[in-house]
């Protein structure tokens, strides 16, 4: 089974492989670019060499004349010239740094009649006899030899003694493709290959080059051209040098030379990436879980919280960005739910009650119905024996005391029939408070006067509601005969209404003890009393009903100054609009 | 080339045959040479100016061998050369051979003396005297003896410039000739010799000469 993969992950996963696709075509392009830079640049470079190579022709013989002349101002060479024995030369030549590494050198006397000279030197020789001809003193002459080894340069001079004498010549010849290929590699810093006509003289390379010297001799004289063969592509200069009638290819890899730039872009690149990776790491998970995640994981809290079914915690937006929108609909949908459980739990409580209701309803409806009718023959004989007996004051008196037992009874009775009753239908009527009120009021006056209590009204005048005036008073005379009862003498209750934007309550508010928290909540349930004496325990829960078939809620308050303050909570649709009192058009 | 000879008699002692001073000049001019190369002298070809070397200062300076002349008299039955005096030097001394042309009688060595604060390596590599002394500070110096006569042209390894001549004689009586080119043999026994005068460059001038009996001293002039 997959477990849950962290946003986070999957960030990296596509981050790393945004960082290798770039890396890859970053490296592409750049070496790329490398490959084009580099070849334009050895194509400028090696349009140069032309200039490399005729300089250094020029510069050759002057070369050669420099060494032989350094050779001829050693004393010791001097010395055993001026014997002009051969023997002497023999042992002297040699051992001149200029002559060991000649290939020929020729000793001649002052009229060029040749003293020593290396062996071989015949192969050359009518070329050096040639030069020591009419050799005037302090000239050097140069002849290009062409010889096995390619060319070879022949630089004769004649050699005079400090004193001025003239005392021999020399001629000193070098292969030129030995001296040529080092110095012009060295020089221009590409792959020499020294070639005559079909002939390769000599390759000078800083690595084997890939290339064979036949492939790279077809390259055009003149111009610089691309090379191929096997795969392996060169730059290739090609050179004739007239005065030696050498042909020098110039040779330029830009794939070799790219090779370690390659390895150093691709060196870089891995550091960039891994770096660049690390660094987009950093930064997502910063932002993720700045942005994103502290507010994924309230929003999983929040979930959590309703799940456990603790709906009263707000959801509140982190941000005004889709997260932010998503705890606002998080947190509607919330309210939402507890709008429902709510209502259910309301639904549960009102079916539960009125279950219990109907059960003992219907089970006190029967004794109730069956006490009616003895009640009523009690009355009745009593109302007998009093007019019979109207003249005995003291049954008179006797009398009433079961005349108002029974009324206690039948109210009793009355009372548990209609909560048991159930679902009554309303008869709503337009009702003016002031009115309506005052008539509560003055029914009550008379109990509470003799209970020496004050009955206080306070609201404002004008008030209507659209409301069931008798069943309503029922509720109303419910509260003001309980607030009396728990009022003692001196205390005062009062009667008000007030109103707000979404309801309007009327309310009864007394200086009792209150009501004990331990029943607050079982109050409006029936059977239950406040240790009230004769109450049924009916009051309540028969008000509360009838509050709640008017859309409206009953509940209980503690008073500011103590006491208790019973609420009936009506809808703000049970105002009516009123009557314009102050101008306007009356209709 | 007109040869002059001249020879004055003086009166000379009957009894026995007293030693001759045998004197003279040589009016033969140096060799004309062309100047000196300098240490580096080349030039492109077609470049031919006239910067020539100035080291031509040699030319009237005791470092010149060309401007002495050596002076022998040879023949038959010569006494042996003293050869117990001091040997002659040689000395290196402002990057020249001082004096620049020396003669020695076979069996006679030489003295050479290095007076420069710097090394020197004085050599020949002569068919008379091939020798290689080495190098050597100032102060130091080293002898050479020549066991045969001829010419030994000596140079420093070190300097490019210097050089001088060493003649080898075959006679107790020869001289090198001063700056005034006067040159005086003394102890000459009366006899008939041969006179050879050698200068750098130049071929050899041989001429008979007679020493007569009784002549205090013989004049001899060299065209």
């Amino acid at each position: 089974m997959r477990g849950p993969r962290s946003l986070l992950a999957r960030y990296l996963i596509f981050l790393a492989a945004v960082v290798a696709a770039l890396a890859t075509g970053a490296f592409l392009i750049v070496e790329h670019v490398i490959q084009a830079a580099l070849e334009d640049l050895f194509r400028q470079r090696l349009a140069r060499v032309e200039d490399v190579v005729r300089e250094y022709g020029r510069g050759s013989e002057l070369v050669r004349a420099r060494e032989l002349e350094a050779m001829l101002g050693s004393p010791r060479f001097l010395a055993a010239l001026e014997t002009a024995d051969p023997a002497t030369l023999e042992h002297e030549v040699p051992t001149q740094p200029v002559l060991s590494s000649a290939r020929l050198v020729v000793v001649a006397d002052p009229a060029g009649r040749v003293l020593w000279g290396t062996p071989d030197w015949e192969r050359d020789g009518e070329a050096v006899q040639g030069l020591f001809a009419d050799l005037v003193a302090g000239d050097f002459r140069r002849a290009i030899v062409s010889a096995e080894e390619g060319p070879v340069e022949i630089v004769a001079t004649n050699v005079t003694a400090n004193n001025g004498l003239t005392i021999g010549c020399v001629a000193v010849g070098t292969v030129l493709s030995e001296v040529w290929a080092e110095d012009l590699r060295r020089l221009t810093g590409f792959d020499v290959v020294l070639t005559l006509g079909d002939r390769v003289l000599d390759v000078r390379a800083d690595h084997p080059l890939t290339l064979l010297p036949r492939t790279l001799l077809s390259a055009e004289p003149g111009r610089i051209e691309r090379v191929r063969e096997d795969g392996h592509e060169v730059l290739v200069n090609h050179v004739t040098d007239e005065g030696t009638g050498l042909d020098i290819l110039f040779v330029a890899s830009v794939q070799d030379a790219i090779a370690p730039l390659r390895e150093r872009v691709r060196r870089l690149l891995v550091f960039l990436g891994v770096g660049g990776g690390l660094l987009a790491i950093v930064l997502v998970y910063a932002f993720t879980n700045r942005h994103v995640g502290q507010q994924l994981h309230r929003l999983i809290a929040a979930a959590e919280r309703i799940g456990r079914g603790e709906l009263d915690v707000p959801v509140l937006p982190g941000s005004n960005d889709e997260l932010g929108q998503l705890a606002l609909e998080f947190d509607r949908m919330r309210e939402e739910i507890r709008r429902q459980r709510d209502e259910v739990e309301v639904a549960h409580q009102a079916r539960v009650r009125s279950e219990r209701m109907a059960t003992v309803g219907q089970m006190a409806a029967g004794i109730v119905h069956d006490f009616k009718n003895p009640m009523a023959v009690v009355l009745g004989t009593t109302d007998l024996i009093e007019q019979r007996n109207s003249d005995d004051p003291r049954l008179a008196r006797q009398c009433r005391v079961i005349r108002g037992q029974v009324e206690r009874m039948v109210t009793l009775t009355r009372d548990l029939l209609e909560y048991a009753r159930g679902e009554v239908a309303l008869e709503p009527t337009d009702v003016d408070l002031d009115d309506w009120t005052r008539e509560i009021v003055e029914a009550h006056e008379e109990s509470y006067r003799r209970a020496q209590l004050t009955l206080r009204v306070a609201g404002r005048a004008g008030l209507r509601l659209r409301i069931d005036p008798s069943r309503m008073r029922r509720v109303v005379d419910n509260l003001l005969n309980n607030a009396r009862e728990v009022s003692t003498a001196g205390q005062e209750v009062t009667l008000g209404w007030s109103e707000d934007r979404e309801s309007v309550s009327l309310w009864v508010r007394d200086q009792g003890p209150g009501v004990p928290a331990a029943i607050r909540e079982r109050l409006f349930e029936p059977f239950v009393t406040s240790g009230k004496v004769g109450g049924s325990g009916l009051g309540l829960a028969i008000s509360r009903k009838i509050t709640e078939d008017h859309g409206a809620r009953l509940e209980v308050r503690d008073a500011r100054e103590g006491g208790a303050t019973f609420v009936i909570i009506l809808p703000a649709a049970a105002r009516l609009p009123e009557p314009a009192v102050t101008g306007g058009v009356t209709t | 080339m007109l040869l002059g000879l001249l020879m004055v008699l003086a009166a000379a002692p009957a009894d026995a045959n007293p030693p001759v001073v045998v004197s003279g000049v040589v009016r033969r001019p140096p060799a004309v040479l062309a100047a000196p190369p300098a240490p580096s002298r080349y030039r492109e070809r077609g470049r031919h100016d006239s910067e020539q070397s100035t080291e031509s200062a040699g030319a009237g300076c005791a470092c010149n061998p060309g401007l002495f002349a050596v002076v022998e008299i040879t023949g038959e039955n010569l006494p042996a050369p003293d050869l117990t005096m001091r040997p002659p030097t040689m000395a290196q001394k402002d990057r020249m051979f001082v004096p620049s042309v020396l003669a020695v009688p076979v069996g006679g060595s030489i003295e050479f003396p290095n007076q420069d604060p710097f090394f020197h390596n004085v050599f020949s590599y002569s068919k008379t005297k091939k020798f290689d002394l080495g190098r050597y500070p100032e102060g130091e110096s080293a002898s050479v003896t020549f066991l045969e006569p001829g010419i030994v042209p000596v140079f420093c390894e070190i300097h490019y410039s210097m050089r001088a001549y060493i003649h080898v004689v075959d006679t107790p009586w020869y001289d090198v000739t001063a700056e005034d080119r006067r040159f005086e043999i003394a102890g000459v026994r009366p006899g008939e010799y041969t006179i050879r005068v050698w200068q750098e460059g130049l071929p050899d001038l041989v001429r008979p000469l007679v020493v007569d009996a009784g002549a205090d001293s013989v004049w001899v002039e060299i065209p």
